[in-house]
């Protein structure tokens, strides 16, 4: 209904005191039906509304996918039709993921697109390499540089020294097929900084990397990590979470901080750092004890009867032993022995077990980063929450924990393409077989080693100068052209590894962009297209376009025109085999559109999507064009029951043990309940209590689930002597690692990282609220302010990421977010970085330049973190093990001060705690990898000559 | 949305224009509001020549109140849209209107004169009290901040006006009305009595409680205890009724001093707590 007019309003308005109201189209419910004032999806293309002012406006609404974090939540951009800039961004309410529902990161996409002081153009280094000095140069100048070089490097027979290194990838599989049809494997990641600990966890349990949880459907929500606040999925599951709590589901969070998450928590457990695995186990005896498990699923899916051959030969092997034998050999993690080590009491341990036994199957369960990435053997964490929710069956269950896999979209292609021949040791060295997944963050120390060089180096949507710890070594790799010859950096903004690069190419935000995404946000599967709105718009009114450049500001382009014109002038001719993958596959032998790419997945590869497109009267692009996100299913639980169809006349063997279905010597399914079923792709197909895997690549100790002390737990901290637990790692809601930092209102709302310490640790050390505070590391020291809080248990002091950025002194930059400082030698051979001019204010065409209030704008304390592989998982243990003191005299905020030799040092002693392959295989070959090689890749000295790829 | 890492620079989104606004608002109020109430009691000759002291001083206070309202918006060119696009739900809207009644009645007592105990005496003296009281309905809107919750609040504004208006015209006209200094002193007392309820009382929330502590330690109890209840309140009351002539004008002032101290204290305390 239009708002309701007062008399006093009407006559106000006719007498011309107050603006005129007018009569607008009523605000209809779209979505999910819980928005109430969305435009009706049909006037999106031309759509009337009032401003401030009461001034009329005319815009075109259009979808796009929102690029800050990995949710890849639903925009819409409102263009306007006169001016044809786009005025403001809001949620998608269409969009199955996040239901038109947004966090500040969100709308705040309009805020980047605006930035006065984002790269327009390409631009090329002068002078030497590091110092921040650029120039403007042309697309063409840049493209054919480059593939010059790439195209040596693959005559030469040199592919693996191309390497590509993405933070968020933000599409479905662009670059794994682009590397791929390269024929090189040169895809380097994150997950290392990120994950790593958590998927290696789940994978070794269940065969899946990373759960879904079903938190809408859940009665107990349990998470070791802070999701609701600023988690992966941070709103999408925020808003699930919620609405369960809103329907009477509980909520354990286990986390040492009063993270947004723990405040609204039914049970918060302030668990020590590192001990997380010990009250999980403790928790999974006291339901054995109690029988509160699901039998019918134990009996079915876990692979129990592995287990008792493992550990207990001699058992009869049947469930009941199973149960009590696992009790049994978990009896040392009684709720007094766990409790002890993580500092709460035994009744929370038990209040937790009587939590999970209330909740049956209906246990949404999560730990992705947090108490698994801090940790050295973190990933015993995941496993065992995966061991949990399997005992009470609520693996696939409605309301419980799904495998991603089940919940993401996965496109094909027109084409196959064959995969890298050749094993890249730089990305997988041998050392780390079980890694998850490429070790990027030792990247600068294996170069520095002399274990290779990168010819053309690649960086998109990452800054490992400053999200990876140890940043100097990084700067230190980078500054060296024998060591990395060419340095692309393809980033909307500028950052501090982009100071070092040959090339700085900007790619546009998220509505200056093609892409489609997919992820596991709850029980559906849907897929979102990422789109150049501007673009889109012209295409939705029938215009020609065919070039993104054309409709983003200054020069700026999108990341898959770009690969596409690249691979084309690596090989132009067609004669490396490479063009042909990207040829239009509507129009033989001419490169491929955008549109074209996009047009085939959707007519192709989107099971529902042209039915749904032709119901609406449209083909599938102009349908994405349109409603930007397409749901293919929803609701599907228990995949791993459905039956595997087993061609006519095939004869399969099933193995008596454990029920293993082989054809053709493939294992295609499991024996379960009558029926061949497709399982879980694990070893047995089922979840795995034991891990043959890991006995057999060199760790047996670690093949059960257990706990193992971390490198920073309560054995080895003494607050008493200044010796704490940081947590490095939390989030803030508002940020994302480096590419919010030119959102001039996230930067409003979060700038500063003061350290988190409790009012009792604080009083031991006499630190008042915002004093300086000296934390000193391993490899060095950073000086920051105090925030004396309860938030945080005593003995831990935690500093949230994102803060700290920084520009080179005379250098180009990021003024909203980064002070200037000076990086010097000083003595003792070591680096100090120091604030020489704090942010602030700034003259630019956005009068809020002149506006910002803080002056503080974080330290940039991963500099002072030295790399600590986890010898299983690969994963950097981001917690450490710090000396806190009051600063001293000569110390001021924002210093850093790093021993470089100190960081050699501890990588070493972190690497040699890996254990190389010891037979002929590089890697378990049931373990995924993001872009898969050929088989014979994996076989050790089987590294192909060099060849043409 | 909180993030716990920004200090709370914002936090006092309600500063010295609203706390000024409580007390202009409360002389204005107290200038019609004391006369109107001795009109019940006393001779009408007295009486009306305290209203001609009252009525000019209730204009020109609440003229200021207006003022600093209008100031204190974020859009003050906007300042209009409060009343000519109500939202009636608002005490912000309401009390305009109040305010605005309030303001006429006392225009036309200006221009035309009026009759102590007469009608437009009697709704005059109910539009002060409400000009008064509302404010307590309006800060109960902000319902983050638990202090400004309490039922008794429109109360408390309604004897502080009543403390306000008798100093003030004791100021103005000490001669008219020789019941005036025993009005101020009782004022005083029950003032004094609602503060010490407010500071020492049992609180709804912990919230609540945690204002109160701030009000009564550190640099602000000084500020409460010496500046607003010793001296503004039992020193004046003292002065007040031993005193005569130049002394009641010093009570008078020492309690406008206590109100307008109370007042800040208690519009700032309940902003210094986060709000998450």
């Amino acid at each position: 209904m239009p708002r309701h007019l007062s008399k006093i309003e009407k006559l106000a308005a006719s007498l011309g005191l107050v603006p005129k109201a007018r009569d607008l189209p009523v605000p209809e419910r779209l979505g999910d039906g819980r928005l109430s004032h969305y435009p009706p999806f049909e006037k999106w293309e031309n759509w009337e509304e009032l401003d401030a002012r009461r001034l009329p406006h005319r815009y075109s609404l259009i979808p796009t996918t929102c690029f800050n974090c990995e949710a890849g939540c639903g925009l819409l951009a409102y263009v306007d039709r006169d001016s044809g800039e786009i005025e403001k961004i809001e949620g998608n309410p269409l969009h199955p993921g996040s239901r038109g529902r947004n966090c500040a990161k969100g709308p705040a996409t309009l805020n980047q697109l605006r930035d006065p002081e984002r790269i327009l153009t390409p631009m090329k280094r002068v002078g030497p390499r590091g110092t921040g000095k650029f120039e403007p140069c042309g697309w063409d100048e840049a493209l054919e540089a480059i593939a010059n070089r790439i195209r040596c490097a693959f005559d030469e027979g040199r592919g693996e020294e191309v390497m590509y290194h993405v933070g968020r990838p933000g599409h479905e599989a662009f670059m794994e097929r682009l590397l791929s049809a390269w024929g090189i494997d040169g895809h380097n990641s994150h997950t290392t900084v990120c994950s790593a600990s958590a998927r290696c966890g789940y994978q070794l349990a269940w065969g899946y990397d990373r759960p879904s949880p079903d938190y809408e459907n859940a009665q107990l929500i349990l998470l070791i990590s802070s999701h609701l606040e600023a988690g992966h999925y941070f709103n999408p599951h925020a808003q699930r979470i919620i609405d369960a709590k809103n329907r009477g589901a509980r909520i354990v969070v286990l986390d040492p901080r009063l993270s947004n998450t723990a405040s609204r928590a039914d049970l918060w457990l302030s668990t020590r750092p590192g001990t997380e695995a010990a009250v999980l186990l403790a928790t999974i005896r006291v339901l054995l004890l109690a029988g509160a498990v699901d039998r019918t699923f134990v009996e079915n899916w876990v692979d129990w009867r592995g287990y008792l051959q493992s550990v207990h030969c001699e058992a009869s092997p049947d469930l009941d032993t199973f149960l009590r034998l696992l009790a049994e050999d978990l009896a040392e993690y009684t709720p007094e022995y766990a409790a002890q080590l993580a500092g709460i009491s035994p009744d929370q341990v038990r209040q937790l077990a009587r939590e999970i036994e209330r909740a049956g199957p209906r246990v949404a369960a999560h730990v992705w980063r947090a108490a698994a990435s801090g940790n050295e053997g973190g990933w015993q964490v995941a496993r065992a929450m995966c061991l949990l929710t399997a005992l009470v069956g609520a693996v696939g269950a409605p309301g419980g924990t799904s495998p991603s896999a089940w919940n993401k979209f996965k496109p094909e292609f027109w084409t196959k393409t064959e995969g890298p021949k050749n094993w890249n040791e730089l990305i997988w060295p041998k050392e780390y077989p079980l890694s998850f997944y490429e070790m990027s963050h030792i990247l600068p120390h294996l170069v520095l080693d002399g274990r290779g060089k990168i010819d053309v180096y690649f960086t998109r949507v990452i800054n490992p100068v400053w999200t990876f710890p140890d940043g100097f070594t990084w700067m230190e790799m980078l500054r060296d052209e024998s060591r990395v010859g060419l340095y692309v950096a393809l980033t909307p903004t500028w950052n501090e590894t982009a100071y070092f690069a040959d090339f700085v190419l900007p790619m546009g935000h998220s509505a200056e962009r093609h892409d489609i995404q997919s992820q596991e946000t709850h029980a559906g599967r849907w897929v979102s297209f990422r789109q150049p709105v501007k673009r889109a718009r012209a295409a939705l009114a029938g215009e020609e376009a065919t070039d993104t450049r054309s409709f983003n500001p200054g020069e700026v382009w999108e990341e898959d025109e770009f690969w596409i014109d690249l691979t084309w002038r690596i090989d132009p001719d067609g004669k490396r085999g490479i063009r042909r993958h990207y040829e239009s596959p509507y129009r033989p032998g001419k490169k491929v559109t955008v549109d074209e790419y996009y047009r085939w997945i959707f007519e192709n590869g989107v099971p529902g999507l042209p039915e749904k497109a032709k119901e609406a009267g449209l083909e599938p692009l102009e349908y994405m064009r349109r409603v930007g996100a397409f749901e293919l299913e929803r609701g599907k639980y228990r995949l791993h029951e459905q039956k595997v169809e087993i061609p006519e006349g095939s004869r399969v063997r099933v193995e008596a043990a454990g029920g293993l279905v082989t054809l053709d010597g493939k294992v295609v399914g499991v024996a379960v309940d009558g029926a061949i079923r497709h399982g879980f792709p694990t070893p047995s197909r089922k979840i795995e209590v034991v891990s043959k895997t890991l006995a057999e690549w060199g760790f047996p100790g670690e093949a059960l689930p257990r706990y193992s002390p971390s490198h920073v737990g309560p054995e080895v901290i003494d607050p008493e002597k200044g010796i704490y637990t940081l947590v490095p790692t939390f989030r803030l809601p508002t940020m994302i690692h480096s590419r919010s930092g030119n959102a001039k209102h996230l930067n409003e709302i979060s700038h500063a990282n003061p350290v988190w310490m409790h009012p009792d640790d604080a009083d031991r050390h006499s630190l008042a609220d915002g004093d300086l505070l000296k934390v000193e590391t391993s490899i060095g020291h950073s000086i920051n302010r105090v925030r004396v809080t309860d938030g945080v248990r005593p003995g831990v002091v935690a500093c949230s990421h994102h803060m700290g950025r920084w520009r080179l002194e005379g250098g180009i930059g990021s003024q909203w977010s980064s002070a200037t400082v000076r990086i010097e030698p000083i003595e003792g051979g070591r680096m100090r970085l120091r604030i020489i001019e704090p942010s602030g204010p700034f003259d630019s065409a956005d009068p809020d330049t002149r506006r910002g209030w803080w002056k503080e704008s974080g330290v940039h304390q991963n500099l002072t973190f030295p790399p600590q592989s986890d010898p299983i998982s690969g994963m950097h243990c981001w917690h450490q093990l710090v000396r806190v003191s009051p600063a001293g005299p000569g110390d001021q905020y924002g210093d850093v001060v790093v021993d470089m030799e100190k960081s050699r040092e501890v990588h070493r002693a972190w690497l040699a705690k890996a254990r190389p392959p010891a037979g002929d295989l590089r890697r378990p070959e049931w373990l995924p990898r993001p872009l898969r090689p050929q088989p014979e890749a994996y076989r050790i000295d089987q590294q192909r000559a060099p060849d043409s790829p | 949305m909180r993030t716990y890492d920004i200090a709370q620079r914002h936090a006092g989104s309600w500063g010295w224009k609203v706390s000024g606004y409580l007390f202009t608002k409360s002389i204005a109020a107290g200038a019609f509001l004391i006369p109107a109430l001795l009109s019940l009691f006393d001779e009408a000759a007295p009486v009306e020549r305290l209203f001609r002291s009252g009525v000019p001083l209730a204009l020109a206070f609440l003229a200021l109140t207006g003022v600093l309202l209008v100031a204190d918006l974020k859009r003050p060119e906007r300042f209009l849209w409060v009343l000519l696009r109500p939202q009636w739900k608002s005490w912000l809207v309401r009390g305009a209107y109040i305010i605005t009644a309030y303001g006429a009645l006392l225009g036309g007592w200006f221009t035309f004169g009026g009759t102590p105990g007469g009608f437009f005496s009697t709704l005059g003296g109910i539009l002060a009290a409400a000009t008064a009281a509302y404010s307590g309905w309006l800060f109960g809107q902000a319902k983050g901040r638990d202090l400004w919750q309490s039922p008794l609040v429109p109360v408390h504004l309604l004897c502080q006006a009543l403390v306000a208006g008798s100093a003030a015209l004791l100021l103005c006209a000490p001669f008219e009305l020789a019941d005036l200094a025993n009005v101020l002193a009782v004022a005083l007392a029950l003032d004094a009595l609602l503060i010490l309820a407010e500071m020492h009382g049992r609180h709804a929330s912990e919230a609540a409680a945690r204002a109160q502590k701030l009000m009564i330690s550190g640099q602000r109890r000084w500020w409460l205890y010496c500046g607003s209840l010793a001296i503004g309140h039992f020193l004046a009351i003292v002065l007040v009724l031993t005193g005569e002539g130049p002394t009641r004008a010093v009570a008078a002032c020492f309690a406008l001093i206590g109100v307008l101290i109370y007042e800040h204290l208690w519009v700032d305390a309940p902003q210094r707590l986060p709000l998450a």
